[in-house]
C-alpha cells in the first residue's frame, strides 16, 4: 500500500509539472491539443491524489507502524474515528491532505468553469498546477508520507493528545482547505492578467471561489475558537496566537476581497485594486504556510512544524515575485473607467471598509514578524501576543462594525438627501434608544462598553430598517410578511446574504465585548463540601475520582453549582473580591441547583503532555467556566472559576455566518438577475 | 471595562484587589517553557510556581511594574507578552499608527484621483 500511495505522488509529481508547462505552451503557442492534454492532466492529479491520501488512510486503519508517518501519530489504542484527524495531525499528511484539496477543488473549477471564459483557463490551468507542483515536489523530495521506518516496531508513539477532541474533526481540515482555496480565485485573477483577457469574465468565478475559500476559512476559524474555548481550558478563545494571526490575515483580505469585487461586477471600478486583494491573500497564505511549517515562531499550534522552513520560504518568495511581477507587467491595462460620484455612496463605504481591514491586517503582520526581526537585529527575543493585539487592532474593530451598519444605507453611486433621512431614521433613533437603556436599566457606566454595545446595535438596526422597509414594500400584494422577506432576499442573494453574515459578525462582536469588558474571575482550593461564590453562583465540590487507562491518568472533580441571591452570602463574604470560599456548615440559605460539572484532568505520561476539559454551563446571558488547575496531594482541588457574560452569541453566531455565506453563494437565475456587468474598459475600446 | 482595563492596564492598581491584579499580571506574562501562552493559560507546573510568585510578591505590597521587572531580570525580555514601550520596542507601538495614517492617506489620494477622472 505504501509503495502505491508513494507511486501515485511521483505520478503527480510529473502530472503537475506536465499540467504546469503544458498548458502554458499550449497558450503561447495556441495549441489546442496541448492545451486539452494538460487539461485531461489535472483531472489525473485529483486521481493521484486521492488514490495516496486512501493508501495513507489504508495504512493508519491496518496500523501499519512500520511507515514512519503513521508510527509517529497513530497507536494500537487510538480510537479508530481518530484516523481521520491523524491523517493530517502532522507535516507530511497534511501536505497531502492540502494537496488533495487543491487539487479538487482545481478539478471542479476548471470542469465546470463557463466557455466564456476559454481564453484565460489555459493559464489558469497552469497556474494552478503549479501550485500543485509544488506540493508534490515537497512531498517527493522532502516530507514523504509513506516513508518506511529503519527499525522493528509492535507500536505507534500516538496522537498528540490535544487533538483528540471532535473539534479536531472539522478545524484543522476546514482552516486548511479554506487556506489552500484562496489559489482557486487568485489563479483566475492570474490567468486572465497573463492572457491578455482584460475583460471582466474572471469577476463572476472569483468572486464565487474566494467566497466558498472565506467561508471554509472562516467556518474553520470559529470552529478552532470553540475547541479553544471548550478544550485548552484556559477560559479564552482567541489569544492572537502567530498561527491564528497568519489564518485571520488572509480571512480579512479576502473580506476585503468580496466586498470590493461587488464594486467591479457593479460599476466596474476596483479593477486593479482587486487584483492586488488576491495576490496580498494568496501570499498571506503562502507565509502562513511558512510560519506554521517552517517553525520560526513560538505558537501553541506547533502540531505540524518541520525543519523545511526553506523550502516554503522559497516558494513564499516565488509566490510573491510572481503575483506581483505578473501584476507590474499588465497593470497599466487595468484602468477604472469609471470614477466615484460621492463618498456617501456604496463604493465609497466599501473603500473604506477595505483600508480598516488592510490596517488591521499589516499591524497583524508587523506584530507577527517584529519577534523575528528583533530577533534577527538586535539578538533579544521579544514576544507580541495578546495584550498588543487588542490595544493596537480593538479601536479599527470598532470602527469596522460601525462602518458595518453605515454601509448598507448607502446605495451605489450616491445617495440624495431625501433617502438618507428615510433610511437612517430607524437606526439612530433605535441606536440612541438603546444606548440609553444600557446607561438607565442596565446601570452600566462604561463609555467604551456602552459605545461598543451600542455600534452592534446600529449594525443590526440597519439590517433591520433594510429589510423592513423592502419587506414591506413587496407584501403591498398580499403576501404574508415571510414570503416577502424571502422575495427581498432572493432578489440580490449576494447582498442580503451579506447582510446575514454581518448578523453574525455582531453576534461574535457581542460575545468579545461582553467577555471582554465584564468577565468575573476568581480562583481557589477548596476542600471536598467546601464551596467558592462568585456573584451570584456557589460552586460546591462534592467529589473525586481517578481512572487509570491504558496511555493516560484522568483525574475527575464534581461540582455541583447552585444559583444564589448574593444578599444573603453578605456576611461572609470579603469585601471587594470577585469571589470567596465557604464552608459547608453555612449552608442553610435559600440556594437553587441548576446543575453540576465534571472537571477533567488528563495526564499522558508517554507523551508527558496534559490536557484538560472544563466544566461549562452556557446560557445566552453568561456562562459560568470552572477549570480544573490542580489536583492537589493533600485532596484539595485548584479551580478557576470565571463568568464569561455573553460567550453563548460567539458559538451561536456559526449557524448564521454558514447560512449567510451559502445564499450569498446560491447562483441567482440569470433570466432575473438585477445584477449588470460592466464590460467595456478602456483596452476594449481602443481595439 | 474593568477586565479591559486589567489587560490594557488603564486602572490605578491602587482601585483593584489583590487577585484582581494578579489576573492582570497573568495575562502579561509568558510561560517560559511553553509554546506561546501566557501563564494564566498554561497548565505548566512552572506557570503554576510563576503565578505563586506573584501572589506572594503582592502580598508583599510589591507593584505591577516591580514584578515585571523581576520576571524579566529573570527570564528576560520575552517573558512580556507585549513589549514594553522604551527604547527601541516604541517602534512595536508607534508603527500601527504610521500603518493606519498610511492607509488614509492612500485612501485619500484614491477619493481625489476616483473623483477627478472624466466620466
Amino acid at each position: 500500500m505504501a509503495e502505491l500511495g508513494f507511486t501515485c505522488i511521483l505520478l503527480g509529481f510529473s502530472l503537475s509539472l506536465y499540467g504546469m508547462i503544458g498548458s502554458a505552451l499550449g497558450a503561447i503557442t495556441n495549441t489546442s491539443r496541448l492545451i486539452v492534454s494538460a487539461r485531461r492532466a489535472v483531472y489525473l492529479l485529483l486521481l493521484s491524489s486521492t488514490l495516496s491520501s486512501v493508501a495513507l488512510i489504508y495504512l493508519f486503519v491496518t496500523n501499519d507502524f512500520s511507515i514512519k508517518y503513521v508510527h509517529d501519530h497513530s497507536n494500537i489504542v487510538m480510537d479508530r474515528a481518530y484516523v481521520w484527524v491523524a491523517f493530517y495531525s502532522g507535516n507530511e499528511g497534511s501536505l497531502l491532505y492540502l494537496t488533495f484539496v487543491l487539487t479538487l477543488l482545481t478539478s471542479i473549477s476548471i470542469r465546470f468553469s463557463p466557455s466564456r471564459i476559454k481564453p484565460i483557463l489555459p493559464w489558469t490551468t497552469s497556474i494552478l498546477s503549479g501550485v500543485i507542483f509544488f506540493y508534490f515536489l515537497v512531498m517527493t523530495f522532502f516530507a514523504n508520507p509513506f516513508e518506511v521506518l529503519d527499525k522493528e516496531v509492535i507500536d505507534g508513539i500516538g496522537i498528540n493528545p490535544l487533538l483528540t477532541h471532535p473539534g479536531m474533526f472539522s478545524h484543522p481540515p476546514m482552516l486548511m482547505a479554506g487556506l489552500i482555496g484562496i489559489t482557486v480565485p487568485f489563479a483566475f485573477a492570474n490567468g486572465a492578467l497573463i492572457s491578455g483577457k482584460y475583460y471582466d469574465d474572471w469577476v463572476d468565478l472569483a468572486r464565487i471561489s474566494s467566497l466558498i475559500a472565506w467561508g471554509i476559512l472562516g467556518t474553520g476559524i470559529l470552529l478552532g475558537a470553540w475547541w479553544a474555548y471548550t478544550i485548552l481550558g484556559w477560559g479564552g478563545y482567541w489569544s492572537w496566537d502567530p498561527i491564528e494571526n497568519v489564518a485571520i490575515m488572509p480571512w480579512l483580505i479576502l473580506t476585503a476581497f468580496i466586498h470590493s469585487i461587488m464594486v467591479q461586477k457593479r460599476r466596474n471600478m476596483f479593477r486593479l485594486w482587486n487584483i492586488v486583494l488576491l495576490n496580498i491573500a494568496f501570499v498571506l497564505a503562502q507565509f502562513g504556510t511558512f510560519i506554521n511549517r517552517g517553525g520560526p515562531v513560538v505558537s501553541v499550534h506547533s502540531f505540524a512544524s518541520s525543519t523545511l522552513g526553506f523550502v516554503f520560504l522559497s516558494f513564499l518568495l516565488i509566490s510573491l515575485v510572481f503575483a506581483f511581477g505578473v501584476f507590474l507587467w499588465r497593470a497599466p491595462h487595468l484602468r477604472s473607467t469609471r470614477n466615484l460620484e460621492s463618498f456617501l455612496s456604496r463604493e465609497a463605504s466599501f473603500l473604506v471598509n477595505n483600508f480598516l481591514l488592510l490596517s488591521i491586517t499589516f499591524i497583524t503582520l508587523w506584530g507577527v514578524i517584529y519577534p523575528l526581526l528583533s530577533d534577527v537585529i538586535r539578538d533579544v527575543s521579544v514576544t507580541v501576543a495578546a495584550p498588543y493585539f487588542n490595544r493596537v487592532n480593538g479601536p479599527i474593530f470598532l470602527l469596522l462594525i460601525i462602518m458595518m451598519g453605515i454601509g448598507p444605507l448607502l446605495p451605489w453611486r450616491k445617495i440624495n438627501n431625501e433617502t438618507l433621512k428615510q433610511k437612517i431614521l430607524i437606526p439612530v433613533i433605535g441606536t440612541v434608544i438603546v444606548s440609553i437603556s444600557l446607561y438607565v436599566f442596565l446601570g452600566i457606566r462604561e463609555h467604551l462598553a456602552v459605545l461598543a454595545f451600542s455600534s452592534t446595535a446600529f449594525v443590526f438596526l440597519s439590517v433591520f430598517s433594510e429589510w423592513y422597509i423592502g419587506t414591506r414594500r413587496r407584501m403591498k400584494s398580499n403576501r404574508s410578511p415571510i414570503v416577502a422577506w424571502w422575495e427581498l432576499v432572493s432578489g440580490n442573494r449576494p447582498r442580503h446574504g451579506g447582510y446575514i453574515v454581518h448578523i453574525s459578525i455582531v453576534m461574535i462582536g457581542i460575545g468579545v465585548i461582553g467577555t471582554n469588558f465584564f468577565e468575573q474571575r476568581t480562583d481557589q482550593a477548596l476542600d471536598l463540601n467546601q464551596s467558592t461564590v462568585i456573584d451570584d453562583y456557589r460552586i460546591e465540590y462534592i467529589g473525586t475520582e481517578e481512572k487509570l487507562r491504558q496511555d493516560r491518568i484522568t483525574k475527575l472533580a464534581s461540582l455541583n453549582v447552585y444559583k444564589i441571591n448574593p444578599e444573603e452570602y453578605k456576611d461572609v463574604s470579603h469585601k471587594g473580591e470577585d469571589g470567596f470560599k465557604v464552608s459547608e456548615n453555612i449552608n442553610n440559605r435559600n440556594d437553587k441547583k441548576i446543575g453540576s460539572v465534571i472537571l477533567r484532568h488528563e495526564f499522558y505520561p508517554l507523551m508527558n503532555q496534559a490536557s484538560v476539559r472544563s466544566g461549562i454551563i452556557s446560557t445566552p446571558i453568561e456562562d459560568l467556566y470552572v477549570i480544573p488547575r490542580d489536583f492537589l496531594e493533600d485532596g484539595r482541588i485548584a479551580i478557576g472559576v470565571s463568568i464569561n457574560p455573553l460567550a453563548w452569541w460567539i458559538w451561536a453566531s456559526g449557524p448564521f455566518f454558514i447560512i449567510g455565506t451559502l445564499i450569498a453563494l446560491w447562483p441567482h437565475n440569470t433570466k432575473k438577475s438585477s445584477v449588470t456587468y460592466g464590460v467595456t474598459t478602456i483596452m476594449e475600446k481602443t481595439k | 471595562m474593568l477586565s479591559f482595563c486589567l489587560n490594557a492596564g488603564c486602572v490605578r492598581e491602587d482601585d483593584l484587589t489583590l487577585e484582581q491584579r494578579s489576573f492582570q499580571l497573568s495575562k502579561q506574562i509568558m510561560c517560559p517553557v511553553c509554546d506561546g501562552q501566557t501563564i494564566d493559560q498554561s497548565q505548566s507546573q512552572l506557570s503554576k510556581d510563576m503565578k505563586n510568585t506573584i501572589i506572594d510578591k503582592l502580598n508583599k505590597g510589591e507593584t505591577n511594574k516591580e514584578i515585571r521587572d523581576f520576571f524579566v531580570s529573570r527570564y528576560g525580555e520575552e517573558v512580556l507578552a507585549a513589549p514594553s514601550s522604551k527604547g527601541i520596542n516604541l517602534i512595536v507601538w508607534v508603527a500601527p499608527i504610521g500603518i493606519f495614517i498610511f492607509g488614509l492617506l492612500i485612501v485619500a489620494h484614491a477619493y481625489k484621483n476616483m473623483r477627478k477622472q472624466p466620466e
